[in-house]
C-alpha cells in the first residue's frame, strides 16, 4: 500500500470526508508532506472504490456544486489495520536495530578490545 | 460544512477546469465531474484566474489514467482486455495493411497486359494466342494481374530474346533463377522490374508443342507498408483496451440482466473476431518469412478478407461473414451500455 493510499484510508477511519476535506485531512495528517492534487485523489477515490476500500457515503448538492462524501468499509478498515500493524512492526525493528548500532567512539574501542 | 463555505464563482477559472476535465472520460465526467470541479475550485485560491501548470499535469494525467484503468481487480475484465487488444490489434493491422497496399504502385490494365504478352512472345501482334489477362486474388497476397501466351508461334523463341524486348519498355531482369514447377508444369522463367514499382513474373512451360509463358505482375512493397501495419497494430490495441475500459465501467450500472446481455454480446464478439485474427496472424508470418523476397507478390495481412476462400471448412466467406458478426456484436455492446449510461443517476443519496 502506498503511502498516498495509507493516508486517505487513515483519513477516512475516523469520519465520511468529501474531496476537499480529504486534501486537507491527509495534509495534516503528514505534517504538510503529502499535498494531494484532484486529479490524484480521485484516481486513488476510484481505484479504492473499484476494491471495495471505501464507499460512497452521501452527497451534498448546492447551486451546481457537489460534495460527494466517501466512507471506509468494514474491509477497507481491515487492510488499514494490517497495514498500520505491519508498519509498526517495521517501526519497531528499525529501532532496535538503531538501538544496536554503536557511537563512533565505541566502536573504535571495541576493535581494539577484540 | 454549511452552505456558506462553498467556494465563490469564479467564471474564468471554472472554464479551465472544464476543459481539461475533458482528459477525463465522458462516463467518468457524468458521475464526478462535477464533484471534482467542485474540489478543485475549494482547493484554488481565491484570485486565481487559470490553473497553475502542476494543477493542469495532474488533470491530464489524471484523464489519461482514468481513461486506460480496468474497473476493479476482476480477472474476467483483464481477459477480455487482453483479448479485445489482440482482436482490435488484428483488426488494426489490417487496416494499417490495406491503407499501407493503397501507396503501391498501380497495377497495369489488362490491355496493358495484353500487350506485354505480344512483347513476350515477340513477332507479328496477334500472332501468339494470348491468356486472358485478368486480376489474380489470393488470400495472402496483394492484388495481382495475370496474362501470359498460349503456345508461342515466333520460331526460335528464347527467354533472352524476351526480356531484350522488355528491356526497350523499361524492364530491368531482377532473377533468372529456374521458377518452382507448377501445376502447369512451368519449370523456368525470369523476373523483371521496372523502376515505377512493378514487376514482372514470367513462368516458361514448355511441352511437346513447344512454350507458353505465364505472366504474373504485381507491385512492390512500398516504404510505407510496414509502418503504416505496425501503426494500424498499435492503434487497434489501444482502442481495444480503452473500449474494454470504458465498457467495463459503464456495465457496474447496468441491471443483472442488461450486464449479463452484454457481456455475452462481448463474448460473441470476440469470439467471432478469432477466425480473421489467426488468418491475418497467419500471413503475418508469411509476411515476416518473405520480407527481404522481392520475387513473389508481397504478402499483406488483410488479404483473407478479400473474397476469397481461406479456411478449407464452413463457407466461402466464412472470415467477412465473422468479421461482420463481430462488428455487430461490438456495436451492440456499445449502444447497450451507452444507453444504461446517459440515464445514469448517482445513487448516492442527496442531503442539504
Amino acid at each position: 500500500m502506498q503511502e498516498p493510499t495509507f493516508l486517505i484510508l487513515t483519513a477516512l477511519a475516523a469520519q465520511p470526508l468529501h474531496g476537499y476535506g480529504l486534501i486537507q485531512s491527509v495534509a495534516d495528517l503528514s505534517d504538510g508532506d503529502v499535498r494531494l492534487r484532484a486529479g490524484t485523489l480521485y484516481g486513488a477515490l476510484d481505484r479504492l472504490t473499484g476494491q471495495g476500500l471505501i464507499e460512497i457515503d452521501r452527497s451534498e448538492e448546492v447551486d451546481g456544486r457537489l460534495r460527494r462524501y466517501y466512507r471506509l468499509s468494514d474491509s477497507g478498515a481491515a487492510a488499514l489495520a494490517d497495514q498500520a500493524e505491519r508498519l509498526r512492526r517495521h517501526a519497531a525493528a528499525a529501532e532496535t536495530q538503531l538501538r544496536r548500532r554503536l557511537a563512533p567512539g565505541m566502536s573504535a574501542l571495541a576493535e581494539a578490545v577484540a | 460544512m454549511t452552505q456558506a463555505a462553498w467556494p465563490a464563482p469564479n467564471a474564468s477559472l471554472e472554464n479551465w477546469y472544464r476543459r481539461l476535465l475533458l482528459a477525463y472520460p465522458g462516463y467518468y465526467r457524468r458521475q464526478h465531474g462535477v464533484e471534482i470541479l467542485t474540489t478543485l475550485m475549494e482547493t484554488s485560491e481565491p484570485e486565481r484566474r487559470r490553473p497553475s501548470r502542476a494543477e493542469m499535469t495532474d488533470l491530464l494525467l489524471g484523464g489519461l489514467r482514468q481513461r486506460f484503468r480496468l474497473p476493479g481487480e476482476r480477472p474476467a475484465v483483464l481477459l477480455a482486455a487482453v483479448l479485445a487488444v489482440l482482436a482490435l490489434g488484428g483488426f488494426g493491422a489490417a487496416a494499417g495493411s490495406w491503407l499501407g497496399e493503397r501507396t503501391f504502385a498501380a497495377l497495369p490494365s489488362t490491355v496493358q497486359v495484353d500487350r506485354l504478352s505480344d512483347v513476350i512472345a515477340g513477332g507479328p501482334e496477334g500472332a501468339s494466342d494470348k491468356l486472358p489477362a485478368g486480376p489474380v486474388l489470393t488470400s495472402s497476397t496483394a492484388e495481382m494481374v495475370g496474362g501470359g501466351t498460349g503456345l508461342i508461334s515466333t520460331p526460335g523463341w528464347t527467354a533472352q530474346q524476351a526480356l531484350a524486348r522488355l528491356a526497350d519498355q523499361g524492364w530491368e531482369l531482377r532473377s533468372r533463377k529456374p521458377a518452382a514447377v507448377t501445376e502447369l508444369g512451368c519449370s523456368g522463367g525470369f523476373v523483371a522490374a521496372r523502376n515505377d514499382g512493378l514487376v514482372l513474373r514470367a513462368d516458361e512451360c514448355r511441352g511437346e508443342d513447344g512454350v507458353s509463358v505465364k505472366t504474373t505482375i504485381f507491385a512492390e512493397r512500398g516504404g510505407a507498408y510496414l509502418p503504416s501495419t505496425v501503426a494500424g497494430a498499435f492503434v487497434g490495441a489501444v482502442i481495444g483496451w480503452l473500449l474494454t475500459a470504458g465498457v467495463s465501467y459503464r456495465m457496474r450500472n447496468l441491471s443483472t440482466l442488461r450486464r449479463a446481455a452484454v457481456g455475452l454480446l462481448a463474448g460473441a464478439g470476440l469470439a467471432g473476431a478469432a477466425l480473421p485474427v489467426i488468418a491475418f496472424a497467419a500471413n503475418t508470418r508469411l509476411l515476416l518469412s518473405h520480407l527481404d523476397d522481392s520475387d513473389f507478390a508481397v504478402h499483406v495481412l488483410h488479404a483473407p478478407l478479400k473474397p476469397v476462400e481461406y479456411f478449407s471448412f464452413g463457407p466461402q466467406h466464412l472470415i467477412a461473414t465473422a468479421t461482420a458478426t463481430s462488428l455487430l456484436c461490438a456495436l451492440t455492446v456499445l449502444a447497450l451500455s451507452r444507453a444504461r449510461a446517459a440515464a445514469y443517476v448517482d445513487r448516492a443519496p442527496l442531503v442539504g
